[in-house]
Parts: C-alpha cells; sequence; structure tokens
C-alpha cells in the first residue's frame, strides 16, 4: 500500500549490501551451479544438433554389417574404425540399381597429421550435404579432379596453415606420427573447404583412385596386383592411370534414391544379402542416418538425463544453502524487524523484504552464473571441438535454457518465502519488543 | 490544536494470549493535543502493554482504544500498521536505527512508510529529504555524519536521529520507550530538552515512559501507572517483577 516495490527493493539491496560477505558466497554457490546447470544443457543440445545436422540429404549409408549406430560413427562421424569393408562390386551393383539416384563411395583408414583422410568421388562436392541440406562451399581452390590432388576442411587448414598450391604427405592408419608415411606421393593441396561445423572440417579428402594409388605396394592385396603394379609403376615411374586404379574395396557407401517411397525397398534389398543382386554372398547392411541417430539419442539419453538431474541437484542445493543463509541471519534481525514494525511495516512487508532479498540473490546468482557460462563457453568451446568435435557457438540462450533460468528464478522466491514467513511470525509475536 | 483529543481509553481490559489475568485495565484515560505524558512505574505494571496498545501492535480484549479520533482497535492488523506509520512515531530505548541506512535515509525511511506523512509536508512545502536535514540539524547532529552510517554515532546521537525519524511528517503522536535510559546523565538533559523543543515545534503530543521519576519535572502531566491500571494496583510492585510481558 504506502511501501512500493521500489523501496522495498532498495531497502533489501542496502540490508545485503551491508551483509555483502556472508552472501557473497550464498551467490557464488548459486552462480556455479547455475553455470554447470547451462553447461550441461548447452553440450547436450549442441551435441545433438552437431550430430543431426553433420548428414542430411543422404538416404542411407551402406557397409560390412557391424550394427547400425557403429557404421553411421565411422563412416560419417569419423568415430571409431570400420571392422570391415565392402567390396567395390558391391558398391557399383547398388549405384546401378534403378531406384538409386547416386552413391558416394568413402575410403577411410589414412592420415595426414592426425587428420582422417576420405578417398571419395568429386561428386562429393555434389552430394554431400549437411545442416539444412546445405552444400559444401570452397573456401579457397576447388574440387580434386587429379590423382594425388586433395582438398581440406577448414579447420585442417587452420590447424596446419595450409594454402592451396601446399604440398602434403599421406600417412596410412591414424596418428600424428604414422610410421608408413606415403611420402614417395606427395599431394598437392587444391582446394579448402569452408567451416561447416562437421566432421568434414577435420578432413582431408582424395579420390580413390589417390588412395589407392598410394597403396599400391602397401598392405596386403593379392600377389599378383602388387606385381603387376609395381611392375607398372617401375616402368611409367609414378604415373599410374585411372583404370588400374581401381578400388578393391572401401569402407562404406552414401546412398541418395530417386524417390523418397522407394528408401525401405532399396534398404530392405541391401540388407537381405544383396538379392536381386549379382554379388550374392557379400552380406551388407544399410541404415537411415537419422533412424541410427535416433539410435544413438536413446543410448546417451539416459547419461544426459543423470548429468541434467545431478546439475539440478547442485542447483537446488545452492538454493536450500542460500535458504539457510537467510535464516541463519534471521535470529540477528530481529531487532531490525521491529525497528520497521514500528514505522509501520506490515508483517506481510516484513515477509515480502525476505522474499526480495533471496530473489535478489538467486538473480545475482543467475547473473553471474550467466557469464561464467558464457567465459566457460569462451574457453573451452575450442577444446571440446578438439577433441569431440562439437562446436559450441557462444549465442544467447535458447528458450530451454531462459525457462530453467526462469525456474531458477521463481524457485529463488519460493525460497525467501521460508525465511519470510518466519519474519512474519516474528513480527507478529515480538510486535515492537525489542529484545537485546 | 487544543480541544482535541488524541489519546482516548475507554473501559480498557487487555491479557497477553495465554494468560488469564489482564495485564492491564484502565477505566477512563485521556491525552488532549500537544499535551506531553510523563508514564512512570516500576517494571511490571503494564508500561509495555500500555505502548503496544497505543501503537496499535495489539487490541485490547474488551474497551475502546481512541488515537486521534479513530478507534484502532476496530482495525484490522493491517490498517494499525498504515494507521501507525501515518499517526505515530516511536522511539525506544536503543538501536532504534537499520544499521545498512546511512542517517539521512534512516530519517527518511518513515516517509517510505507513511502517505499521510509525505502529504504533511508536502503541505508545509518541504521535500522528505529538506525536513529530515532541518530536524537533524535541530536536533544538534553534526551535517559531516549525515551520510554517514549510523554505526559510527554515539548512542546519544543515534536517540536524536531516532526522534528525528519519529517525528518527520509531523504524526500526532509521539512514543518514547525509556530513549534516555542508556544515555548518560549530560547526554540524557540535551536529549530532554530537544526532545521536548521539537515536539512542541511540530505539535505532536508525546507520551514518555521512564521508570525514572527524576525526569517527571520536565512534563506538564504525570501518569503514575500502578494508580491507573487496576489490573495491578492491588498487586504488589516487586511480586511481578520481572514478569512484564
Amino acid at each position: 500500500m504506502s511501501l512500493n516495490l521500489k523501496t522495498l527493493v532498495r531497502l533489501s539491496a542496502r540490508s545485503l549490501l551491508n551483509r555483502r560477505l556472508t552472501v557473497f558466497l550464498s551467490v557464488l554457490t548459486i552462480a556455479f551451479s547455475v553455470a554447470l546447470l547451462l553447461t550441461v544443457e548447452r553440450v547436450r543440445t549442441e551435441a545433438r544438433t552437431s550430430f543431426n545436422q553433420t548428414i542430411s540429404g543422404t538416404d542411407l549409408i551402406v557397409g560390412a554389417p557391424s550394427g547400425d549406430l557403429q557404421l553411421l560413427l565411422y563412416s560419417v562421424f569419423q568415430l571409431g574404425n570400420a571392422s570391415a569393408n565392402m567390396s567395390w562390386e558391391a558398391a557399383q551393383e547398388i549405384a546401378a540399381m534403378p531406384e538409386v539416384a547416386w552413391t558416394l563411395p568413402l575410403a577411410l583408414g589414412d592420415s595426414h597429421k592426425g587428420f582422417r583422410v576420405m578417398g571419395t568421388d568429386a561428386t562429393y562436392f555434389d552430394h554431400y550435404k549437411y545442416g539444412r541440406k546445405q552444400p559444401l562451399e570452397f573456401a579457397s581452390g576447388k574440387r580434386f579432379n587429379q590423382l594425388y590432388q586433395a582438398v581440406i576442411g577448414a579447420e585442417v587448414a587452420q590447424k596446419l596453415g595450409y594454402k592451396v598450391g601446399d604440398r602434403m604427405i599421406i600417412a596410412h592408419g591414424m596418428g600424428k606420427h604414422s610410421f608408413k608415411e606415403h611420402d614417395d606421393k606427395p599431394f598437392t593441396l587444391v582446394g579448402i573447404l569452408e567451416r561447416t561445423g562437421t566432421p568434414v572440417d577435420r578432413s582431408v579428402l582424395a579420390s580413390l583412385e589417390s588412395i589407392e594409388a598410394i597403396h599400391v605396394g602397401w598392405g596386403k592385396p593379392a600377389l599378383g596386383d602388387i606385381r603387376t603394379r609395381f611392375a607398372e609403376k617401375q616402368g611409367k615411374n609414378t604415373s599410374l592411370d585411372r583404370a588400374q586404379l581401381q578400388p578393391k574395396a572401401i569402407t562404406a557407401l552414401l546412398v541418395g534414391v530417386k524417390k523418397k517411397t522407394q528408401l525401405f525397398k532399396v534398404q530392405r534389398r541391401i540388407n537381405e544379402g544383396g538379392q536381386g543382386l549379382k554379388v550374392i554372398g557379400e552380406p551388407l547392411q544399410a541404415v537411415m542416418p537419422a533412424v541410427a541417430l535416433q539410435q544413438l539419442w536413446k543410448l546417451v539419453g539416459v547419461a544426459e538425463n543423470a548429468l541434467l538431474v545431478v546439475a539440478g541437484f547442485v542447483v537446488i542445493s545452492g538454493l536450500v544453502g542460500l535458504m539457510s543463509v537467510i535464516l541463519t541471519g534471521l535470529n540477528e534481525r530481529r531487532r531490525e524487524i521491529a525497528i520497521l514494525r514500528a514505522i509501520g511495516a506490515r508483517p506481510m512487508q516484513v515477509l515480502l523484504l525476505l522474499v526480495a532479498e533471496a530473489f535478489i540473490l538467486t538473480l545475482l546468482g543467475l547473473l553471474i552464473g550467466a557469464g561464467v557460462f558464457y567465459l566457460l563457453l569462451l574457453i573451452a568451446a575450442p577444446a571440446i571441438y578438439d577433441i569431440w568435435g562439437i562446436w559450441l557457438p557462444v549465442s544467447g540462450f535458447s528458450l530451454t535454457e531462459l525457462k530453467l533460468l526462469c525456474v531458477i528464478a521463481v524457485a529463488g522466491l519460493l525460497v525467501g518465502l521460508w525465511p519470510g514467513l518466519r519474519a512474519y511470525r516474528i513480527s507478529l509475536a515480538e510486535g515492537l519488543s525489542v529484545r537485546l | 490544536m487544543t480541544g482535541k483529543v488524541i489519546i482516548d481509553l475507554k473501559q480498557l481490559s487487555f491479557a497477553w494470549p495465554g494468560q488469564a489475568k489482564p495485564a492491564l485495565s484502565i477505566d477512563a484515560f485521556r491525552l488532549n493535543a500537544g499535551e506531553r505524558l510523563f508514564v512512570y512505574g516500576p517494571s511490571g505494571c503494564g508500561k509495555s502493554t500500555l505502548l503496544s496498545l497505543l501503537a496499535g501492535v495489539v487490541v485490547p480484549q474488551q474497551g475502546v482504544v481512541e488515537i486521534a479520533g479513530q478507534r484502532i482497535e476496530k482495525l484490522s492488523a493491517a490498517k494499525r500498521d498504515h494507521f501507525r506509520a501515518d499517526h505515530i512515531g516511536l522511539v525506544f530505548q536503543q538501536f532504534n536505527l537499520l544499521p545498512y541506512l546511512n542517517v539521512l535515509d534512516n530519517v527518511t525511511l518513515a516517509c517510505d512508510f507513511s502517505h499521510q506523512r509525505v502529504t504533511n509536508l508536502k503541505q508545509a512545502q518541504v521535500s522528505a529529504l529538506d525536513e529530515a536535514k532541518r530536524l537533524l540539524s535541530r536536533l544538534l547532529l553534526p551535517e559531516s555524519l549525515w551520510t554517514k552510517s549510523v554505526m559510527n554515532l554515539s548512542i546519544g546521537q543515534q536517540q536524536r536521529v531516532a526522534v528525528a525519524r519519529a517525528l518527520i511528517g509531523a504524526p500526532d503522536l509521539i512514543i518514547a520507550d525509556e530513549p534516555t535510559s542508556a544515555l548518560d546523565r549530560e547526554s540524557r538533559d540535551q536529549f530532554l530538552q530537544l526532545l521536548m523543543a521539537e515536539t512542541e515545534q511540530s505539535g505532536s503530543s508525546l507520551v514518555f515512559v521512564s521508570h525514572d521519576d527524576s525526569l517527571k519535572s520536565h512534563f506538564d502531566r504525570h501518569l503514575h501507572l500502578p494508580t491507573l491500571n487496576q489490573a495491578v494496583s492491588t498487586v504488589e510492585p516487586s511480586a511481578v517483577e520481572g514478569a512484564n510481558p
């Protein structure tokens, strides 16, 4: 009535400022718990977004049978390794199916300074889409069209400081210091891609033939094959031609169908052991990326929720700590309450004063927590990107995050209610009698 | 202002919750506007109870408490709080001030809780801040202390700030509960003089409670509460010592 909200907030703010040392720690506790909650939520959603946006426009991923998720992870996300390859003939069979619009072969297994090398077709740049069906764009240079040419992702370019025209050596196997460097076949860098936020950023792309070429004399192809290739190589002195470099096997095949309605039919035919295909006896597996991702979310959903619950409990314990600080302070503030009552404060206003106090502290905690969160994001984002390839953008709060913050703010109001009610009772019971 | 009745008590009886025997029972009592009343008596004679009733913190089980023409026993608790903010200035024995506000803010705080006081000041065409400054200088509080924390003040200075807060906006009634008991003789006399002068200036009535009847001479009316209070008049004062709620 006579005491407006501004006065109320001013009073509780001044009171808090007077006790800043004692309340500071509880604000800090809330701040850190809020930062933790926001981080868990952000990492969770960004991981999903990042995974979901990595591949779009691809209808099927085909590979040797290993499990839907595993196939997706090693072929697209560069996580884990293929347990087996699929034959080049099978890939060609699938490409020739009438329902299939396009296919992209993927050959993995080589690396350049810790980055994966992927052998594929030049049409990769036409068919591979990410995010909302965005195609890959070149920051500089162009796609590969000859042997020993490579295109690199934005992250590779940034980390290694490469420019178009640079030479690079591909190694067999992963790891920064591979023992088997194909240093007799340096690649020329012909293109650098724009950043996509997908594993493509950390890939070195080259034609299948190039990859095949550097493996001449390596691995364990048939003895006869080696001999002919070796002779060929010696004879022509590193000028191998395309026809002889046809790959024997690839790691996986991305498939686009002509009509979405034919998707299940194609998938079934491939899964049923190549029924209707010439290559019989080679077991294959075709998965839909979205379906496999769904499996992934099911799998990690439990862990995600557990993390969120833990973060939630940390926030709750922060709020409980705040409540205990205010409650403890209440005993020393009986005089303050009596003074306010003498001036004409109603018990309800005394209650509101304490609720305002808890609310102000919670808001302060939220504010500092958000600050810590963004600071954390700025500092940790590059490291997280390096390790998991998940880019955490420093962007405004999502709707879910805002909702979480609002819930905490409301909880802050509720936290003030208990000390407020106690103060209410004290002011009723003790009236103006000021006890020392 | 003379002729207006500021306090009018009739057939009053009050017992604290959970107690069968009334702590205060007064047949009739009146205080006129501008009067300065000295209430004295030993501990347990019902002084605090009387103050709580006058301030509207509690209401009597029976009888009438009329302050400045308003029967406050009929008001709701919230309205009584509002009424207290508007019409009554309270000064306690000690620790009257909020430690987190400076001297001036402590004085003007009374206006934050009362429209009436603000209106009174507006009619006199002064701002709350100017009036607070005027009162503080009238009460001989050095200007250098005005924006300081009240923690830096001596007890005597704190009590004078409390008087300024009670007086700002010229409420009808000032109630002072043993305001000098924590002061030494010199500050006590100075305090009393200033209190008298300023209540007179603002036209407020004063109820001054003390167990020290040597202060009597400063006041125009005296009330020996044990005589008026029928609830304790038959009991030896020593028998109820310390039973004051």
